[in-house]
């Protein structure tokens, strides 16, 4: 074979002409190749099935998750299923002296109680109710002592209350002193108009 | 003519703010008190005003006790409160001119006598006294001296005697000897 027809086309080669005839066909005209026809993308569809439906997923799963820890605390504190009606024997949580493993409207309850029994569901949203009104009341404790603090007061302060307090009840006793001075006067002096009568 | 009225404002300018002073003026002198001092048995002496009276309406006002909260509305005008109280051991040991000293401080012009009982028992001499700016109390002075016992209350600005009168006793402060004694000896009511 020479190699000079494939490099230029001088000469002559009956096999590359053989082949050059057959795959003629494929021969490139000089124009450009047609694009080919794509399809447009499908636009998302923004409707307002797709986030409701991611929505409901995520509220669903919220619930699980609450419901899960509900499930997992009363066993932790042991707290009984049973609904307990508060009595008048219940002390009041005192500032400082809460814990957590109290809850507040716990009372003793009979052995013999007429109490019923709740379903699961009822007795989880009776818990988390009193859960919330244990936290409640501990907010207002909180709120009671920051409004009425025990004061804690310096030396100085102390010095100057007990001092004015003293002076005080000096000049109230003196007072009274006075006052009694003056009724006992005024009581002898109408005894002796009587007298005189 | 011109001179006239010199002098005239001259005096004014002089003895206005000078009637203004002495009537304000409620504070009594206790100097001469000094010398019951070293005769008395028992001496209480307090003297309450400024910063120390500041302080201590704070925490009366803050404080949570009902009493405490009666006493913070009493004086919340107050200025100044001084006390002395002087118990001799034995009747007639101290120099008696020294309290007539301080009575003459009170004749002066803006006191004004409310009380005065002389009760030859124990040799009781009770005056009080007070000052008004207006319709303002401005002072309060309690002068009472016995056989054994002088006691004086000074009030600067107004207060409530009354509230004073029913506390008397109450307050929850450390008791004193002086106290006890002066009640032991006053006589019951016949």
């Amino acid at each position: 074979m020479k190699e000079d027809y494939l490099w230029d086309k001088t000469g002559e080669d009956a096999e590359i002409e053989r082949l050059e005839n057959v795959l003629s066909v494929f021969r490139h005209q000089g124009s450009e190749a047609p694009m080919p026809s794509v399809a447009p993308l499908p636009e998302p569809k923004r409707g307002w099935f797709f986030p409701l439906r991611f929505a409901f997923a995520a509220g669903f799963a919220a619930v699980l998750v609450t419901l899960a820890a509900f499930l997992i605390m009363p066993n932790r504190n042991a707290v009984p299923v049973a609904s307990v009606e508060p009595s008048g024997m219940a002390e009041p949580p005192v500032a400082g002296q809460f814990t957590n493993e109290a809850p507040i409207t716990r009372t003793d309850v009979p052995d013999n109680s007429a109490v019923a029994v709740q379903r699961p569901e009822a007795a989880r949203s009776v818990r988390a109710e009193k859960i919330v009104a244990r936290n409640e009341s501990i907010k207002a404790v909180r709120r009671t002592a920051k409004r009425h603090p025990s004061p804690a007061l310096t030396a100085e302060e102390k010095h100057a209350y007990q001092q004015l307090m003293l002076a005080l009840s000096i000049t109230g006793s003196k007072l009274k002193i006075v006052k009694d001075a003056v009724n006992g006067t005024d009581a002898a002096s109408e005894d002796l108009k009587k007298s005189i009568r | 003519m011109k001179r006239t009225a010199k002098y005239l404002f001259a005096a004014l300018f002089v003895l206005l703010p000078l009637s203004a002073a002495m009537a304000q003026d409620a504070r009594l002198h206790f100097e001469r008190l000094n010398a019951l001092e070293s005769r008395a048995r028992d001496v209480v002496e307090v003297n309450v005003d400024g910063k120390l009276l500041d302080l201590a309406k704070r925490v009366t006002a803050k404080s949570g006790d009902a009493d405490a909260k009666k006493v913070a509305l009493a004086i919340d005008g107050l200025k100044g409160i001084y006390v002395r109280v002087y118990q001799f051991a034995n009747e007639n040991e101290y120099d008696v001119s020294i309290v007539d000293e301080i009575r003459t401080q009170l004749s002066a012009p803006g006191w004004e006598r409310v009380a005065n009982v002389r009760s030859k028992r124990n040799n009781q001499k009770v005056d009080v006294y007070t000052m008004f700016t207006g319709q303002v109390m401005s002072g309060v002075a309690v002068v009472i001296s016995e056989a054994k016992s002088v006691a004086l209350v000074n009030i600067i600005g107004p207060i409530d005697i009354d509230m004073l009168v029913q506390l008397g006793g109450k307050m929850n402060i450390p008791n004193i000897d002086i106290e006890r004694e002066l009640k032991n000896e006053i006589p019951p009511k016949e």
